[in-house]
């Protein structure tokens, strides 16, 4: 892996009116990486996202992706580099997962554009590598919640980022789909080289997967590092506010994390 | 086993069949309307253009013609306008007339036509009429606009309230003024395509035609909305100038529409709804269609709304709302059961 970051941000505020969500986060993500981004609700997690994707812009700061500052990028342009998975995606209208992956072309297209060859040779080949290529012809409001969640991964591929952003990308699936997810998510970085900043609530999925973790607490970053550095009892009670047993997992070699809840109190005393 | 959706894609060739198809559909319809009639007319004399005098060339080119293609041009608007609000909205209920912006828009053509505002009565009224569906559509959507969010069902409320305020608006004016002219207003507010000249069919042509091709260029872009604004942005669309463009291309759509023919109700629902399902969602081929579609369909509406009771002719836009009414409803209840979108 190359140590050239591909993503960076330079004291980066952001406020909602006089609200202040980020106050002064500087981090870098190296290509290739798989990079975590943690913190309780609240605490600017998919307002980073937000500012990374171009939908918000900083109040003040720098944010470059590929070494260029994003308030340069044209829209398109930068949704050729940076494509995001949101949580959920719920869509109005009955369209075909091969419609929904095909939408993924869209900065690639011109203005009013058909999709040529090429881009039903890249939406297929995403909707392959995540495992939806036979529901090609099914309609995306109809697919279970995983089956989605894959299908979305897919339109995110068929944009053939640098980058992909996942918020939270796995909340409403259950643990086998969790687990799938992350699985297929490893592997294209692995594969690709691709790059994945990953908003996460679940501790022990982000020290089974993610390379560096940062945690966010009141809009600032409270520690940036590899789990085994950051992911201390310590920086969990002050970040989450919650008492937590970290502990060595024997068959993973990975760190686990569990909540104590009141017990702690009761077994100290 | 959930059905598959019928065509995993839209392609351009399948695009230039269904839009073909359409065409000579509508093709077909204005030549056979026009013939069909009250008044059987003899096509030896109506054809005859050596005597345009003959009661049977007038009535097929000053009474059936004009009003055929008016009903083709305003049909294809509201069809039109219609698919480009669902998107927009987010909303497959959403149509002009449900949301009140028909509503909003007669309120300004009223105005002139019963306060006799000096002037040319051809450009003030759909002035006034597209001015007053601009204003009612900003209304709306900012009053169902929570937390920076336009919710679906908030937005049928407001168009329910804004379409009673617009019936109120519209009742007090013609209290306020002399009888015939109440009766005028009346007349024209129920949806007629009757009486209209050449000149102002095509007048409406151009402002409805134009408006059109600018939503068919958004289509793309109104695709990628379905998928919620923040996606919409992140897949590289200037989400703000889509909104915008669109939204005073429909505006533009109803104020023609309704400067012309009043409130025609529930074409730019029922046709959009109806291709969707039989087209798909992709609205590079949905707008067009529903161009030609509600051309069709309103063509034919006029067609029974005038032979119907022959001599007696039903308002169209009464005959539009018998038909719709009851298909709202329809597509609510689906709706809410979860049966498909």
């Amino acid at each position: 892996m190359s140590r050239e970051p591909v993503v960076r941000l330079e004291d980066v505020r952001f406020a909602y009116r006089d609200r202040s969500v980020l106050d002064g986060v500087s981090f870098e993500v190296e290509r290739g990486e798989r990079f975590g981004l943690l913190g309780p609700t609240g605490s600017g997690k998919s307002t980073l996202v937000r500012l990374l994707s171009g939908v918000l812009r900083p109040s003040a700061g720098r944010i470059s992706v590929g070494g260029r500052d994003l308030g340069g990028y044209p829209p398109a342009e930068l949704a050729r580099r940076v494509a995001v998975v949101p949580q959920e995606t719920a869509l109005d209208f009955p369209f075909s997962v091969l419609e929904v992956v095909l939408m993924g072309r869209a900065p690639h297209l011109g203005g009013f554009g058909f999709e040529g060859d090429r881009d039903v040779e890249a939406a297929e080949s995403a909707m392959t590598r995540t495992g939806v290529a036979d529901l090609a012809g099914r309609f995306f409001h109809e697919l279970s919640g995983g089956e989605k969640q894959r299908v979305v991964i897919a339109r995110a591929l068929a944009q053939e980022p640098e980058v992909l952003l996942l918020d939270e990308p796995t909340t409403s699936l259950d643990i086998r789909h969790v687990v799938e997810i992350f699985e297929l998510l490893s592997a294209l970085s692995r594969e690709r080289g691709m790059t994945l900043v990953v908003v996460l609530h679940d501790l022990n999925l982000a020290a089974l997967y993610l390379q560096r973790l940062a945690f966010l607490k009141h809009g600032r970053l409270y520690a940036c590092g590899p789990p085994e550095e950051v992911m201390t009892y310590r920086t969990i009670r002050d970040v989450y506010e919650t008492d937590v047993y970290v502990h060595r997992n024997d068959l993973t070699g990975r760190l686990n994390v569990l909540p104590l809840g009141s017990v702690t109190a009761g077994s100290r005393t | 086993m959930r059905p598959a959706a019928r065509q995993p894609r839209l392609t351009r060739e399948r695009a230039r069949a269904v839009l073909a198809g359409l065409a000579v559909l509508l093709g077909a319809s204005l030549v056979l309307a026009a013939i069909i009639g009250g008044v059987r007319i003899d096509f030896s004399r109506a054809l005859d253009f050596a005597h345009p005098d003959s009661p049977d060339f007038v009535i097929l080119f000053r009474a059936r013609l004009p009003r055929v293609l008016l009903g083709a041009t305003v049909g294809g608007g509201l069809g039109a306008a219609g698919a480009a609000l669902q998107a927009l909205l987010r909303n497959p209920l959403a149509s002009p007339d449900v949301i009140g912006i028909s509503g909003g828009a007669s309120i300004g053509a009223i105005l002139v036509l019963a306060l006799g505002v000096g002037g040319p009565a051809w450009i003030l009224v759909p002035a006034a009429a597209f001015a007053a569906s601009l204003a009612t559509l900003g209304a709306i959507v900012r009053l169902s606009t929570v937390h920076g969010r336009l919710n679906p069902y908030s937005l049928l409320l407001v168009g329910v309230i804004a379409n009673t305020i617009a019936a109120a608006l519209i009742m007090l004016v013609t209290a306020m003024v002399d009888s015939l002219r109440a009766q005028g207003v009346l007349v024209w507010l129920t949806g007629s395509l009757a009486q209209r000249p050449y000149s102002l069919v095509a007048t409406v042509f151009v402002f409805t035609v134009l408006p059109a091709l600018a939503l068919w260029a958004q289509a793309r872009s109104l695709n990628l909305l379905a998928l919620g604004e923040e996606t919409a942005v992140q897949l590289g669309t200037d989400v703000a100038r889509v909104r915008r463009t669109s939204f005073l291309a429909s505006a533009l759509l109803v104020g023609a529409s309704v400067s012309v023919s009043g409130v025609i109700g529930f074409v730019g629902l029922i046709v959009p709804h109806c291709l969707r399902l039989a087209i798909g969602s992709d609205q590079r081929l949905l707008i067009p269609a529903s161009f030609l579609g509600g051309a069709v369909f309103l063509v034919w509406a006029d067609t029974v709304a005038r032979t119907l009771l022959a001599p007696t002719e039903i308002p169209v836009g009464v005959l539009t709302a018998l038909c719709g009414g009851p298909f709202f409803i329809f597509l609510l209840r689906r709706q809410e059961e979860g049966r498909g979108i």
